[in-house]
């Protein structure tokens, strides 16, 4: 039977291990910060696989996972203009189904599908990849040339990753907003112009920087918890479990941020539900 | 007069130094020193902490050890991690599993160092690497991942990326491990070249008679958690 001691003794571990988990991660992001400004130098002229690396985290992250990510912005962009055009009328606002396609898919269901995708598809392959260079003493092998692993293996993947998701996100704006739009014609025998009028004129400047800002936030999280976990494995035992970890982690920090901005911001982002309210 | 101090002075110093691996006793009490142009041959059995060791003696672990290891006569422990990283660029490190980036070609293992430390051009860099593969005769695997390399191949390419920096320190950690015969012979006459360059430091664990009698360097001889010395009395402390 467990005590109330050990419960406690427990709970403070858990809470200790956490916080110098999260200490850990902000110092490994200002360091890849730092990492990124010394590169971006003009006058720097070490670490010339900076571009290479990055490259490859663009190509792995962002190319390989075009198909899927477009076959999902797709089917969800098709799905809410069918629910939409079906159900809205029955509410008296079914000219609004472009609105809907902005606010529903393009700012929120967007970037958080890509975020889930490019977290379980690159961040958990990032993860495992490292842990396994930890195994076989790759990382050693990189400080005892002299080669500090933030720059040489965080760094490019983090900008690779922003990279990556930036491109996503607004690919997956794009293909949604078509999706909508082969729906409406073939299923529903909407014109395009129509379509294409209601889509495009809901869509403003706040909507493209609202997306760019979640895009960039999504790849700083999956880039560094995943080179976090990946960076801590000791043995190839640790591996599996560090991948969840990473998975389930770098979710729960998207969603913090996500929260502690709306609660602070919120009014100033959304003045539309103020005055609702008021 | 300066050179004459810096060849008297300790590049690699370890003074005191016990290691205590969980339960397990790696060294006690170890103490030894190497100036420019030493060279030094430990023959340790197989399982008894001869990578970490290595490691201790790098600088690479700066825990679980007491005593002090010395890199230019300063602490390890206390040198800040740029200094370290400054000093690493001028050192060579063959590890026992060879230790190659999985997913970079041979010829980007071995260009891996230059183009990370080297104020020289893409072209430049490629040039040497290329000199570099021709001198270890392995052309026709220069573009091949370390998965697809047998152990002597990928030990060789761990050689040719530790020697691409020309470096003044190099340490070899089971460097025979797993060689054929010409590829033995091929490593011997390597490492007898480069420590029959000036001002080099060479650091060979082994537990390999055989590497020990063909390089012909003191050796010293791990026994009971001790290092015993058998020849030239420069090493010791």
């Amino acid at each position: 039977m467990a005590r109330f001691y050990d419960i406690t003794e427990s709970a403070g571990q858990a809470a200790t291990k956490l916080y110098y988990t999260i200490i850990h991660m902000i110092f490994l992001w200002s360091d890849t910060i730092v990492s990124l400004l010394t590169v971006l130098n003009p006058r720097f002229k070490g670490n010339k696989s900076f571009r290479r690396q990055v490259s490859f985290q663009v190509l792995f992250t962002g190319v390989e996972a075009f198909w899927l990510i477009g076959l999902i912005a797709l089917l969800c962009g098709g799905t809410v203009i069918i629910q939409a055009i079906n159900n809205m009328p029955n509410f008296g606002v079914g000219e609004y189904f472009g609105k809907l396609l902005k606010i529903f898919v393009v700012r929120e269901l967007g970037p958080i599908t890509t975020f889930l995708l490019v977290m379980g598809r690159s961040g958990t392959a990032l993860t495992a990849y490292l842990g396994n260079m930890c195994v076989n003493k790759e990382i050693t092998a990189l400080k005892a040339m002299g080669i500090k692993p933030v720059d040489y293996l965080v760094m490019p993947t983090f900008v690779g990753m922003v990279l990556a998701m930036i491109c996503l996100n607004f690919y997956f704006a794009i293909i949604s907003i078509f999706g909508g739009l082969a729906v409406a014609k073939i299923i529903l025998e909407i014109p395009y112009l129509i379509f294409l009028q209601k889509a495009f004129a809901s869509i403003s400047m706040f909507d493209v920087y609202f997306i760019l800002i979640k895009s960039i936030i999504s790849g700083m999280v999956i880039s560094i918890v995943s080179c976090y976990f990946g960076l801590t494995v000791n043995n190839i035992r640790e591996v599996s479990m560090v991948v969840i970890k990473s998975f389930v982690v770098s979710g729960a920090i998207r969603i913090t941020i996500k929260i502690t901005i709306l609660a602070l911001f919120f009014r100033q982002l959304f003045p539309e539900a103020r005055a609702f309210f008021q | 007069m300066d050179i004459q101090k810096q060849l008297n002075n300790y590049i690699i110093e370890v003074e005191a130094m016990t290691c205590k691996l969980e339960r397990n006793t790696l060294c006690r009490d170890v103490s030894f020193g190497l100036r420019q142009g030493d060279h030094l041959t430990i023959l340790w059995k197989d399982g008894l902490g001869k990578s970490t060791f290595m490691e201790i003696c790098t600088g690479l672990l700066t825990n679980n050890y007491t005593g002090i290891v010395k890199h230019y006569g300063k602490d390890v422990k206390h040198c800040s991690s740029e200094l370290l990283m400054k000093e690493r660029s001028r050192t060579g490190y063959v590890f026992q599993n060879s230790a190659l980036i999985s997913n970079h070609t041979v010829f980007d293992n071995i260009a891996l160092p230059l183009r990370y430390h080297s104020t020289k051009t893409n072209k430049e860099i490629d040039d040497i690497v290329y000199q570099q593969i021709e001198k270890y005769q392995i052309i026709d695997i220069q573009n091949l991942l370390p998965e697809m390399l047998t152990t002597s191949q990928a030990k060789i390419v761990a050689f040719a990326r530790a020697l691409i920096v020309d470096p003044d320190i190099l340490y070899l950690d089971e460097p025979s491990l797993g060689l054929d015969h010409e590829s033995f012979d091929f490593i011997v006459d390597i490492m007898k070249e480069f420590a029959q360059k000036d001002h080099t430091i060479t650091l060979l664990l082994t537990k390999s008679l055989s590497l020990s009698k063909a390089l012909q360097f003191p050796i010293a001889v791990f026994h009971n958690t001790k290092l015993n010395f058998n020849e030239r009395s420069r090493c010791k402390k």
